[in-house]
């Protein structure tokens, strides 16, 4: 295991060919401003294991790119402190088996998170989310936005527990899932546990094929029925850019989604 | 210039006729105003010219320049010239303004517009129907007030210059000042390009500034009376109740509007109740 004391911006490059599992231990330095991204590329199966800890008061933002062209499982475990304000996002367009596992505990009162994920799927794709308010105050936000493409699968779990006595606290989660035709498999199952009354809560999902309204709408203006879906789905995933403050990085991500897009919507 | 030919056109809605049998002729230059009751038939005449596929044609023609209309895509009718200012415009979220209209813009164009080339175009025409700046980089018509969005329907007016114009009900949800901002860029338009115009508005304010040369009013799926800017005007004052008398008609009933469920969502907030 590697383990790191996280005070200013780091990248880390996993290639699977050399590392079948990476496991890393993040320890972020109370009160600092920092930001890790993590792409992961390589051809072979692998894991990777996170386990983070965010000091109080920091500001903490994670990207995990997936380039892996083999089925990749991320399994990552948060510790959120007093005041610390924590991003996560996970950017996976590349059409391969991927599982993500999140554990997310507030632990100290006015922590916050906000969790982003955009994927592109041919293959079988799960999201395994917990989020546990330990603390008052805490306030989370969890979005996922996925396009499932002809063939593919994929799975969204997100639970939200506000234990009792985390009062002041906020649980929300938005989950989205755009299927591309009818061999397309979707299925989103957002979870409540609220164990105070002091708290704010909800939840949001929608699954299905894209609006034939929007599309419509689209068409209207003279763009062909390939382009306008190809205009949704990337308004599908695009979102992510928005929560990486790096510019040049959020428009390197929006390029990326671009051409992905593209390349599947021309298959 | 282009002239919209509807000879006979009879339109269903799941297997019920909405439009049976309407004739209209739209000349370049000429500024029609579709009046009639709620219910009638107008957004439905001006959908079926745009292609939605709720609307099933099933007698008669619609050409335009002399081709087939019926025979183009949606995306086909629009590079073909017809545009539709809709009503109720779609919310596109995700979808920033500008690469929508961006990607609109090139649909009608041979080769890419230079992106310095779209911004400046772009800019000009948002200030020019007095939007804020910012909308460009907003989500497609998402959080957009209603006025907000027929602005952005004559943005893209402006944008595509078309040679066939649908305003439907344009002028709704809009303050007396921005539906003079809004009336004075669509005879921009149609200063530029000479195009023909279908304007369905309830309201002889719009009409007064857009001057429109015939008026139509359709009901029950016809068009029952035909006529000038006078026909317009004599509407707005007196109603329809003297021309359903005259013309001995019997309005047909509206269908309750059946409306969506959504599923799926649901939403905890009883902070401040203690416990």
């Amino acid at each position: 295991m590697m383990e790191l004391t996280v005070n200013s911006s780091e990248q880390f490059v996993i290639d699977t060919e050399k590392n079948e599992v990476s496991e890393y231990k993040l320890q972020i330095t109370p009160r600092s401003r920092s930001a890790v991204i993590i792409t992961v590329q390589g051809t072979k199966s692998a894991r990777l294991d996170l386990d983070v800890s965010v000091g109080d008061s920091s500001d903490f933002t994670l990207l995990v790119i997936n380039h892996n062209e083999a089925e990749l499982e991320i399994n990552e475990r948060y510790s959120l402190y007093a005041y610390s304000k924590t991003v996560v996002a996970h950017c996976d367009l590349n059409g391969y088996d991927a599982t993500v596992n999140s554990d997310y505990a507030f632990k100290e009162e006015g922590a916050s998170l906000l969790v982003q994920t955009a994927s592109l799927t041919s293959g079988k794709v799960r999201f395994n989310q917990n989020c546990i308010h330990e603390a008052g105050n805490s306030e989370a936000h969890v979005n996922n936005y996925g396009v499932v493409l002809a063939h593919g699968n994929c799975d969204m779990v997100v639970k939200n527990t506000i234990v009792k006595g985390a009062h002041g606290s906020s649980t929300h989660q938005t989950s989205r899932l755009l299927t591309y035709d009818k061999t397309s498999v979707g299925k989103i199952l957002p979870v409540l546990y609220i164990y105070d009354n002091d708290v704010a809560a909800s939840h949001a999902a929608s699954l299905g094929q894209p609006d034939s309204d929007q599309l419509y709408y689209l068409q209207s203006r003279g763009l062909s029925y390939g382009e306008a879906l190809k205009l949704i789905i990337i308004g599908y995933l695009l979102p992510i850019t928005t929560v990486i403050s790096d510019e040049q990085l959020g428009n390197t991500l929006k390029d990326e989604i671009e051409m992905k897009v593209g390349e599947a919507c021309s298959m | 210039m282009p002239t919209l030919e509807i000879k006979n056109l009879h339109v269903s809605v799941e297997n019920k006729e909405i439009l049976k049998g309407v004739d209209l002729t739209v000349n370049a230059g000429e500024i029609h105003a579709l009046m009639g009751p709620n219910g009638n038939g107008k957004s439905t005449l001006l959908l079926t010219i745009m292609g939605h596929p709720k609307y099933t044609v099933t007698e008669g023609s619609i050409t335009f320049d002399g081709n087939d209309v019926l025979q183009m895509s949606v995306d086909q009718r629009s590079k073909a010239g017809l545009f539709i200012a809709m009503q109720n415009p779609q919310e596109v979220p995700g979808v920033t303004n500008s690469d929508f209209l961006k990607a609109a813009v090139n649909a009608h164009r041979e080769q890419p517009i230079r992106l310095f080339e779209f911004i400046r175009l772009l800019d000009k025409t948002i200030d020019e129907v007095g939007m804020k700046s910012d909308m460009a980089h907003r989500f497609l018509n998402e959080g957009f007030s209603g006025g907000e969005k027929k602005r952005n329907e004559i943005i893209q007016m402006k944008l595509l210059k078309p040679q066939l114009a649908m305003l439907d009900e344009l002028d709704s949800g809009l303050d007396v000042d921005a539906l003079k901002i809004v009336a004075d860029n669509v005879l921009d338009v149609y200063k530029q390009t000479n195009m023909g115009m279908i304007i369905v508005s309830h309201y002889e304010r719009f009409y007064e500034l857009i001057r429109p040369t015939h008026a139509h009013v359709l009901v029950n799926g016809r068009i029952v009376k035909s006529g000038d800017h006078e026909l317009a005007r004599k509407i707005d004052a007196e109603g329809y109740e003297w021309l359903i008398q005259e013309q001995n008609l019997v309005l047909e009933e509206e269908e309750p509007v059946r409306r969506a469920v959504s599923l799926g969502t649901c939403a905890a907030n009883v902070r401040g109740k203690g416990e």
